[in-house]
Parts: C-alpha cells; sequence; structure tokens
C-alpha cells in the first residue's frame, strides 16, 4: 500500500532558497539543435540531473531549489528545442531516443559516471526511458506525476479532462471548427506546424493554458499566465503534439515492458491524487510493476511540482536519497 | 536552420518577438562571448521594444518565437553595414 498523508501530521518541507549556476554552457547536437546546461550547487557535491517536462516545458531556476546546493551537484538543461535550447520548438530529429542520447552525451561532457534522475511529468517518462536505457548510470530515480504517455493517457489529456475542468476544455477545444474536433490532436498538430506565427502562436497559447489551467488542485492564475506566454507555449505545445502523435517513439508499452531493469535502482514515486493531468491509475499501474520502488500518494495534491505537499515529499526524497550516494 | 539559411539565401525571417510580429533582414548570426545566440538584422517592420519599428536590431535566438524563412528576399546588406563590425564572438553565419 502506498504512504497517504492523511495521517502525516509533520509540517510541510520549503524548497532550498534561491541559487544561481556555477557553470553554464551549451552543447552542439547534431544540427540544428543546440543545448543549453547548467550546473549549481556543489561543484565536488553528489550529481543529480534534473528532468523537465512537456516535452517542451524547459527549466527554470526554481527547478534548482529542490536539492541540497551543499551536497548536490545539481545538473539542469533544456531537452533539444525547449527552453534555452535552440531552435525553440524544433521538431526535426525530435524523439524520446534523442533525448535519451543527449543526455549521455552531457553527463559525459560533464565528466559523471553515475548521477541521480529527477523528474516529473513527461520528466518521469524520460527518467524511465533513459534509466532502462542505462541502468548502470542511475544512482537513483525520484519521479512525480507519472506520465507513460499511452493511448488512454493521451486520449484522457484530450478528451477525459473535459469531465472535471469543462471551462478551461471549451477554450481548447472552441478554436477547432466542430468538424475537425473528433481529432484534436491532428487538429492541433496541423495548426502548431503551420509556417503563419498567426495560426501557430495562438494555437500553442491555447494549447498551453488548457493544461496549465488543469496542472494544480486549486486555481494559480501564476502558472496559467507563465504557461500562456509565448515561448513556454510555442516551445511545449509544439513539442508534446509531436510527441503524442508518434506514441513518444517508442515501441507500444515499452516503458513498462523494461521496468524490471529498474529493480535494484532506489527509487520513489511521488503522486498527486487529484493529478487531473497525469491521473493517478499512471503511478498504479508503473507501482503495481516495479513494486520496488517508494510509492507516495499525497492527498491533497494535483499535478505541478509545486503543489505544497509535492514539493514537500520531493524535497524529503532528495534528502532522504543522500544515503544512497 | 533556419536563421543561417535565410542569411545564406538572402531571405526574409519573419518571427514572433517580444509578444510582437517581426520582419528582418538577417544580417549576422552568431555568439556573444557567453555563448548566448545573437542574431543582428534590419527590422523592416512589426513590433518594438525601442519604440522604433525599423531599423537595425539585436535579437536573442533562444527568444525567437516561430522562426520562418520566408519566400522574400532582399538584395544583400543595408549600405550602414560593414562586415565584421558587431558583437559576435564567433560568427556561424554572415552576409
Amino acid at each position: 500500500m502506498p504512504a497517504d498523508d492523511r495521517s502525516n501530521k509533520s509540517p510541510l518541507l520549503p524548497l532550498f532558497a534561491p541559487i544561481e549556476p556555477y557553470q553554464s554552457g551549451h552543447l552542439d547536437l547534431d544540427a540544428p539543435h543546440r543545448m543549453y546546461y547548467e550546473q549549481s550547487g556543489n561543484p565536488r557535491g553528489v550529481p543529480v540531473v534534473f528532468l523537465h517536462g512537456g516535452p517542451g516545458a524547459g527549466a527554470s531556476a526554481v527547478h534548482r531549489q529542490f536539492f541540497d546546493p551543499a551536497f548536490y551537484r545539481i545538473v539542469v538543461f533544456d531537452q533539444r528545442g525547449a527552453g534555452r535550447s535552440t531552435p525553440l520548438g524544433c521538431l526535426e530529429n525530435n524523439t524520446t531516443p534523442a533525448l535519451v542520447s543527449d543526455i549521455e552525451k552531457l553527463r559525459e561532457t560533464l565528466g559523471i559516471e553515475k548521477w541521480f534522475v529527477f523528474g516529473g511529468s513527461w520528466g518521469s517518462t524520460l527518467a524511465l526511458a533513459y534509466a532502462e536505457h542505462h541502468p548502470q548510470r542511475c544512482l537513483g530515480l525520484i519521479l512525480r506525476g507519472i506520465f507513460l504517455c499511452r493511448k488512454s493517457e493521451i486520449d484522457w489529456f484530450l478528451y477525459g479532462i473535459k469531465t472535471l475542468f469543462p471551462e478551461a476544455w471549451r477554450a481548447f477545444a472552441e478554436p477547432i471548427p466542430e468538424a475537425e474536433r473528433g481529432d484534436l490532436l491532428t487538429a492541433y498538430y496541423k495548426r502548431l506546424t503551420d509556417a503563419d506565427p498567426k495560426v501557430s502562436v495562438p494555437a500553442a497559447k491555447a494549447w498551453s493554458t488548457y493544461e496549465a489551467s488543469c496542472s494544480t488542485l486549486l486555481p494559480n492564475p501564476g502558472l496559467v499566465a507563465d504557461f500562456g506566454s509565448e515561448r513556454i507555449a510555442y516551445g511545449l505545445s509544439r513539442i508534446e503534439a509531436h510527441y503524442f502523435m508518434h506514441d513518444i517513439f517508442l515501441p507500444g508499452n515499452f516503458l513498462l515492458d523494461n521496468v524490471r531493469r529498474l529493480a535494484k535502482i532506489p527509487a520513489t514515486i511521488v503522486q498527486g491524487r487529484y493529478d487531473i493531468v497525469c491521473p493517478v491509475f499512471s503511478a498504479d499501474d508503473l507501482h503495481r510493476a516495479w513494486p520496488e520502488a517508494g510509492y507516495e500518494i499525497v492527498a491533497d495534491a494535483g499535478h505541478s511540482a509545486f503543489e505544497p505537499g509535492i514539493r514537500s515529499r520531493l524535497v524529503a526524497a532528495t534528502e532522504k536519497f543522500k544515503a544512497f550516494a | 536552420m533556419a536563421i543561417a539559411d535565410a542569411i545564406r539565401e538572402r531571405r526574409i525571417l519573419r518571427f514572433s518577438y517580444g509578444g510582437a510580429l517581426r520582419r528582418v533582414e538577417p544580417h549576422v548570426y552568431g555568439t556573444d562571448r557567453l555563448g548566448q545566440e545573437l542574431l543582428l538584422a534590419w527590422q523592416l517592420g512589426g513590433g518594438s521594444d525601442s519604440g522604433t519599428s525599423v531599423g537595425w536590431k539585436t535579437f536573442r535566438v533562444p527568444e525567437m518565437v516561430a522562426v520562418t524563412v520566408t519566400s522574400d528576399s532582399f538584395t544583400g546588406p543595408r549600405p550602414a553595414y560593414k562586415r565584421g563590425e558587431h558583437v559576435m564572438a564567433k560568427v556561424i553565419a554572415e552576409l
């Protein structure tokens, strides 16, 4: 049984204080991709790599704050096409195997032998894909808001959410002519990849705003505004739609079929009970296939890493994982 | 790469930047001393942060959204342009 925090009366843990990177740079990947990365915390500390969500959301400064900077060497990067990596929203050679090899290239460039892997939402998907390909490189896995990118999950995202967020869903679906709403993914993909910014940018904002509106248990206008900004929206919506259209470029059910490769790696799963973007059934499927992993359901949280209960459990996990270094 | 292609083929670039659509004649694409990608271009029209919608602009490439190479070409460097006189530490493409 997963721990359920209704019985947990301990105070919520805050994030660590904001910090600046001690080093940042770019890696040239296969053209035209160029990848931004940064290191913060303790240069001689235990390495941890942060995998952002989306795909395509990009990382930000606050993501450094899940880790004790005195203990960890914190590596944050923007996946190809996302955030500060260029070209923004580029779909060329943008696949899960390419992202996995980018992580390896970054690890080798930084001279790191093994590291902890921390990821939520799409970051959990990518963490699983990476760890299943390179289990020997992983000291441990901390995963949040589990997304396995199966057809049932994509259908839920495109249509199922309407049950709980009908207003947000209408704002998402209504810009698409009724005749095309039976296949919202294709309809959006067509617009998001249109060469005219007057078509692609409004579609990007609608997609990204929809996702953000459903990401928290209580409304969070700041998060919605962030996701609705042109840069975040463009990277996120295009890359998400591209990965969803192509079943994340992995054989069907690959992530669950190969999860036994992770049996010996320390791992924990943190999942919001009311995660509407990545509903708990996927975390449940993952944990049943991988009972060795710790599993905590946060009783009063949605999807976002910054939901108070989720943030607290993630910080507790990075503290606990110091023992596995 | 759209920006380098546009410089090589002397095509007008279209993109959104700071929430406004822009049309520019790209001149130099490169990186500064910190490795940040920059584009020096002559803006033909569109939005502006500085209040001037036509003229020389330096754009931060990671902030350029929906970059498209248009089918419209331009004849070459603007008269005031002097090759090599820019802030780039490394040039990726130049007129």
